[in-house]
């Protein structure tokens, strides 16, 4: 419970390059990371992946944004059992199970006659019925309020989406669905070590707490400089170790307040009868936050001091950079999280289909800092 | 001891030797033994051969006679043909010491005292032995003998057998050693028989009075023998005890059978005691020359009888394994004794020996002489066979059981190979052992079961006299079957009855079919129905036109035999081609056919006459199935499973014999069902085939009108009327199709299906057609009997041999018009009772109709307490949402900040995406006194807060509840707050 928010937590859909209408649903916080393993690079694969005749494996869409690791592995499981999931109410699920046939239980006494058993099996998705369950899920009341994302990595499957979703409902406002255009770094690309290619796709993304350096570095500037800082709501002294309290991540404002007061004051911006805030305006600025951004600094600031220290000191915690880390420091240095997916990838699932690949719901974020990680960020674009 | 005997009897100087010094020797002929074989042991058993003189006075001693006895007793058989005749001729020659064990005898006499002598020059190795047999050493070749048969031959076979041995050999395969063992073997089989022949001499006589006569002198001779020997046992008995025991303890190879052997002798000692102690009294010192006296007559006898006992042991065990060889040769009641005497370790000890045992025995029986005894003990046996032939009608009663009977009707060759290749008397047992299986097939006969005995057994004399002896014993199975079908009813039975008739029964095309059993039974009703309609239209047709018909019976005969004809005539249309010409008018064809109906039906309404009718339309069709069965049934068998069941019927009609009875009974089955239909047609005919004859059309409806009123009415000939009219049916389909030419070759056909009822009569083996017989047989008795015509339905619907006919039937029907037989359907149920047999199997159809009902009943229920539990729940749902969920959401808003980050408040673990840990969530709620109420009245729970829950509209009585996690989850994701149960409690 003690957790920080992790930096970057999605599900993901794998497409095989060779069979494509082999798919693969999974959750990671690192994607790069698994991808490897999917493809054999690294050790950890899943066994569903683990056929050559499958790979490589691409990875072409992943919902992002998972607050939590329990959370991304809920909606994983929602998304791989689209046709069983409770999350989704029974008149909006697309998928059917599928009935395969048990053997049938005979009368030991051999009076009764056999009984007939099915067992009930989660079917092979197609690609089209996977992504309408994303958009179903991402309407559900289990997970709309989720700050959730949707990229899609390939323009084709981003076609089948535009396709796919439904006309008549969309999504909520919050929810960004985009496609990754970046194009994918090509072989011949000219490999200056001194300058590697910008970084795309998948290994474009930022899963790691970097972005959230100067909003830390801003939350402690303001609570800890000793002066009395207001809530921007309730404009009562603001105690930092009395309360939780939010910071503007916005350079150049000054605010903080309450968290209680800002999520009162973002509820009653328009969102419903929900329970937490999706975004608002700040008080003070007026630019319009994020919430998880802001509670991401907060969970980060008040829980993982240590880490808190090395993002802003710059230096890599020492526990915290595993050699599988190491390893896509190339290319995604800032890889921090332990993956929780590696080695957990025995699919229990029946179907070939869609593999789930299920990680350890105890997964400890481990927040470290790469001291290299000056150097490799002066590599990174943006 | 036994063994040393004989093996002195073979070779005199030996039991000269014996009697000189058996210590001496002892000790290395056993080593040599030992070496010789792992029956080294044995040897020391056959050393045991003093013991048989001890044994005559103690226990022990028999024991090892018994073992040498046992080894003597494989030479015996093999070598006892041949020396027993030679002995027998030196015997008659020298009367006192005659036989082969006479020869040692007259050897041990002359050379008693120079033992060296001729058996020097014969053998040294029968020196040895003689020498170890007096002490030792015997025993053990007597025991390897036992215990390896060839092994024990050669030692004995040398010495003594110049001229048997090689026959012997050639059994045992040793030529010399088992040789000598079977002399052994033969004196030691002698004594057995002695033993029995005190008992059984009386009864010896029918056998060779020649034999008895060289009995006598063999027994003197071995008396004599016995006596040389008794002294020394005496001297030995107590050592060869020790000897044999530590012989025994030696003998790993032969531990087991030395154990037995003695035992056999301590029983046998009892007999031949006094013969025993005779020897024994004239071995010991003084007293051998009075007794060697008398002896040489009285006590040779016994002795021979002492040392035939043990051999008797061994020739227990042959007589285990070679039983059947006995049984034939008349050996049997000396297996039987040994039987009871030995136990079964005995009979495994010696199963190898038995092996060149019974080869010998057999061998023995041609050779005669030696026999002679062995067969006088065979004539003793021979009363006792019948225990044998008990005992085969108990296995033969064991046997049927449901699932034999079920099974036993595919496999029909054993029973019915058995049955149909035993004369009367085996059919009398047969009767007995296989009552149940065996009723089925006498369809007809039940149904007439009085007269068609006798109008049938004559008839069917005319064809096959075989076949009446087949059809008496067929006559006493049914009353016994019916018993045992009783008796099988047991639920659990009768269950597995039900499910494997379902599952065997059906054309491979109803099999296929996912349908449930009772729809493919209905649809085979129907079909049956279908085609007894329309069998009974063209027999109606026929009948209209037979009426005018001279001969009645012969019509009936050729329409019975048509419509049997009709499953091998199919075929025979094919092969014949006389049927290949389909003409549109069966009647032409058929009105033979048809007349012998009617006349049947008048036949019926007379009551008995109708079972004649039966009768000679069996016979009638046994002779045609001579005739054209047989290649109908040939073409049938290739041509379609049915035709498999028509050529049993035929070959049944014919020869009454193994497999085809089940066929029969499978015809019987369908025919039984058909009866039912068929039946009324026939009786009905008679008025009705007038009013119909005009019309085919007419037919159809009067021929189903008929027959529901001549079900109940003519149960006589149903059985037999059944199958034909079933045959009928098909041929009258057949001849709609093919419109037969010749009508000639027709009513042979026709005969032939007669035939078939015959063979469900001979067909004993069936338990299903005894009971439906049983039943047919009251039916005979009139209306009365309707509710057994109502049990063979069952059987009939248990037997779904029905489908197989259904199959032809509908192969046939289709071209046809299956539509006037489906008319019938009305009266399918009618047909369908009649179609169960087994009053049990439908009870039990019942109760599986009864428990899938129940099932779907349950399921239905539950999924009513589902959809009930879901409505309750989702107004439940509805109403926590209306009203427990807003009082959750204000009060996690409402709690009060924290104080401290570390440790935020619900709500504030809620803004920070904090999984939410249920228990702990509905823990802290239930402390906020969050409550849910329950309305206690009203099915669905009505939920409301507590300040709502006071205005409960109708008085409903509310319960406050705490919350249950299930209630916080619905609340956490209403709002999209992730939740979670705390680890390991998840639902």
């Amino acid at each position: 419970m003690d957790k920080p928010i992790p930096a970057f937590y999605c599900c993901y859909l794998l497409r095989s390059t060779k069979m494509p209408a082999s798919l693969y649903i999974g959750s990671t916080p690192n994607p790069v990371r698994r991808l490897k393993q999917h493809n054999g690079k690294t050790q950890g694969g899943a066994f569903r992946t683990h056929k050559d005749t499958h790979r490589p494996w691409e990875m072409i869409c992943m919902v992002y944004g998972f607050p939590s690791n329990i959370a991304a592995l809920q909606f994983e499981w929602a998304w791989q059992n689209s046709c069983f999931t409770h999350h989704i109410p029974d008149e909006e699920r697309i998928t059917k199970p599928t009935r395969r046939k048990l053997r049938p239980k005979l009368d030991p006494k051999g009076i009764e006659p056999p009984v007939e058993r099915w067992k009930l099996v989660r079917p092979r998705y197609t690609i089209v019925q996977v992504l309408q369950n994303i958009h179903l899920l991402l309407r559900v009341k289990s997970f709309q309020q989720w700050p959730l994302h949707v990229k899609f990595f390939a323009s084709d499957v981003f076609k089948k989406w535009e396709k796919a979703k439904p006309k008549k409902i969309s999504l909520r406002d919050g929810i960004r669905v985009e496609l990754d255009e970046s194009k994918p770094p090509t072989d011949e690309v000219t490999t200056d070590e001194t300058c590697p290619p910008p970084a795309t796709g998948i290994h474009a993304l930022d899963v790691e707490y970097t972005a959230l350096k100067s909003h830390l570095q801003k939350s402690r500037f303001i609570l800890e400089n000793g002066t009395m800082v207001a809530c921007g709501v309730c404009e009562r002294s603001l105690r930092p170790s009395k309360a939780l309290v939010l910071v503007c991540p916005l350079e150049g404002c000054r605010s903080a307040s309450h968290m209680a007061c800002l999520s009162t004051k973002f509820l009653a911006g328009g969102n419903g009868n929900a329970l937490v805030p999706t975004n608002g305006k700040c008080p003070e600025c007026k630019a319009t936050l994020e919430w998880t951004s802001l509670v991401k600094e907060l969970s980060l600031r008040t829980r993982a001091i240590e880490e808190v220290e090395a993002i802003i000191t710059g230096k890599r915690s020492k526990t915290n950079l595993s050699e599988a880390e190491e390893d896509f420091a190339e290319l995604v240095p800032m890889a921090i999280h332990g993956d929780k997916d590696s080695g957990s990838d025995d699919d229990v699932s029946d179907d070939g289909w869609i593999l789930q690949e299920v990680g350890g719901i105890a997964e400890e974020f481990e927040l470290g800092f790469p001291a290299e990680d000056d150097a490799v960020l002066t590599t990174r674009p943006g | 001891m036994d063994a040393s005997p004989r093996r002195h009897s073979t070779s005199p100087s030996h039991q000269q030797r014996a009697a000189m010094s058996p210590p001496s020797s002892p000790l290395p002929s056993p080593s040599e033994f030992f070496s010789k074989k792992g029956g080294g042991a044995l040897r020391s058993g056959s050393k045991a051969a003093p013991v048989p003189d001890r044994a005559f006075t103690g226990s022990a001693t028999a024991g090892s006679l018994i073992k040498s006895r046992q080894l003597s007793l494989a030479a015996e058989d093999l070598a006892g043909e041949e020396k027993p005749k030679r002995q027998r001729k030196q015997l008659s020659e020298v009367d006192a010491n005659a036989n082969a064990p006479k020869k040692a005898s007259k050897r041990s006499a002359k050379a008693s005292e120079t033992k060296p002598g001729p058996d020097v020059v014969a053998k040294k190795p029968r020196k040895r032995k003689e020498t170890i047999d007096t002490t030792t050493p015997n025993p053990p070749p007597s025991k390897s003998d036992a215990g390896v048969a060839t092994t024990s031959a050669p030692s004995a076979n040398a010495l003594e057998k110049a001229d048997a041995p090689v026959p012997p050999k050639s059994k045992p395969t040793k030529p010399r050693k088992p040789r000598v063992p079977k002399e052994k073997a033969e004196a030691q089989t002698k004594l057995k028989k002695g033993k029995i022949t005190k008992p059984g001499t009386v009864s010896a006589k029918s056998k060779e009075i020649e034999f008895t006569q060289e009995y006598n002198f063999e027994s003197k001779t071995t008396g004599v023998k016995s006596a040389h020997f008794h002294p020394n046992k005496e001297d030995m008995a107590p050592k060869m005890d020790d000897t044999l025991l530590l012989d025994a303890g030696e003998m790993i190879n032969l531990e087991i059978p030395v154990p037995s052997p003695r035992v056999r002798d301590t029983v046998l000692p009892a007999t031949v005691k006094g013969t025993g102690n005779d020897a024994m009294d004239k071995i010991a010192i003084g007293e051998k020359p009075t007794r060697v006296d008398e002896p040489l007559s009285l006590d040779a006898a016994v002795k021979r009888r002492t040392d035939w006992t043990p051999t008797k042991d061994t020739e227990i065990i042959m007589l285990d394994e070679v039983t059947p060889v006995n049984s034939k040769v008349g050996d049997s009641p000396e297996a039987h004794k040994k039987l009871a005497f030995t136990s079964i370790i005995a009979t495994y000890a010696y199963a190898n020996t038995s092996e060149a045992v019974t080869t010998e025995a057999v061998t023995r029986k041609v050779s005669g002489e030696a026999l002679t005894k062995r067969r006088r003990i065979e004539l003793v046996d021979i009363p006792s066979q019948h225990p044998n032939t008990e005992v085969t009608k108990a296995l033969r009663k064991k046997a049927t059981t449901i699932t034999d009977l079920v099974t036993g009707q595919y496999k029909p060759n054993g029973l019915d190979d058995v049955a149909a290749g035993a004369t009367s008397n085996f059919f009398g047992p047969r009767a007995g052992v296989l009552p149940v299986a065996g009723a089925i097939g006498n369809n007809a006969k039940a149904l007439l079961a009085p007269k068609p005995a006798r109008k049938r057994a004559p008839r069917e004399k005319s064809p096959t006299k075989a076949d009446p002896k087949t059809k008496k014993g067929t006559k006493q199975p049914k009353s016994q079957p019916k018993l045992v079908a009783d008796k099988l009813l047991s639920p659990s039975t009768a269950a597995r009855k039900w499910n494997k008739q379902e599952i065997l029964f059906g054309t491979s095309s109803q099999l296929a079919r996912d349908e449930s059993p009772q729809l493919i039974r209905q649809i085979q009703l129907a079909i049956r129905e279908s085609e007894a309609e329309a069998e009974a239209n063209a027999s109606i047709h026929q009948a209209t036109e037979s009426v005018v018909s001279d001969s009645i019976r012969s019509k009936k005969l050729s329409k019975f035999t048509a419509s049997r004809t009709l499953w091998s005539a199919a075929a025979r249309d094919d092969d014949n081609q006389f049927w290949n010409p389909p003409a549109p008018s069966p009647r032409n064809v058929h009105p033979e056919i048809d007349g012998s109906f009617v006349d049947i039906d008048t036949f019926n309404d007379d009551g008995d006459a109708p079972a004649e009718m039966t009768d000679s339309e069996f016979h009638s069709i046994e002779q045609f199935g001579e005739f054209k069965e047989f290649p109908s049934e040939q073409q049938g068998s290739g041509s379609l499973p049915t035709g498999d069941f028509c050529n049993s019927k035929d070959s049944p009609a014919e020869k009454q014999d193994s497999g085809f009875h089940y066929i029969e009974e499978f015809h019987d089955f369908k025919d039984v069902p058909r009866r039912a239909e068929s039946k009324p047609p026939h009786t009905a005919s008679n008025s009705i085939i007038q009013l119909d004859g005009p019309a085919d059309e007419s037919r159809f409806l009067d021929i189903e009108d008929f027959q529901r009123p001549q079900v109940g009415e003519n149960q006589q000939g149903d059985s037999a009327l059944a199958a034909s009219s079933h045959i009928k049916l098909l041929e009258n389909r057949e001849a709609h199709a093919t419109k037969s030419q010749a009508s000639p070759s027709k009513i042979p056909t026709a005969k032939k299906p007669r035939g078939r009822p015959p063979k469900s009569k001979t067909t004993i083996t069936i338990p299903t057609k005894k009971t439906k017989r049983a039943k047919s047989s009251p039916k005979k008795k009139t209306q009365a009997s309707r509710a057994l015509p109502s049990t063979p339905p069952r059987k009939k619907k248990t037997l779904d041999f029905v489908h197989i006919d259904e199959i032809q039937d509908s192969e046939a029907e289709s071209p046809l018009s299956p539509s006037p037989p489906r008319n019938r359907k009305a009266n399918a149920p009618t047909l369908s009772s009649p179609l169960q047999l087994r009053p049990s199997l439908a009870v039990k159809e019942i109760d599986l109709e009864q428990v899938k009902h129940d099932r779907e009943v349950a399921e239905k229920l539950k999924a009513e307490k589902l959809a009930a539990k879901v409505e309750a729940a989702k107004l439940a749902e509805a109403a926590m949402r209306r009203d427990l969920f807003p009082k959750i959401t204000t009060t996690v808003k409402g709690a009060p900040r924290t104080t401290d980050p570390s440790k935020p408040s619900w709500y504030e673990k809620i803004l920070m995406y904090d999984p939410i840990v249920l228990e702990d969530l509905t823990a802290w709620l239930n402390a906020q006194g969050v409550r849910w109420f329950v309305t206690i009245k009203r099915k669905g729970r009505g939920k409301k807060k507590a300040g709502e829950a006071a205005g409960a509209e109708d008085d409903m009585e509310v319960v406050e509840k705490e919350l249950e996690a299930k209630m916080v989850q619905n609340w956490c994701e209403e709002n999209s707050i992730c939740c979670t149960y705390r680890e390991g409690t998840r639902h």
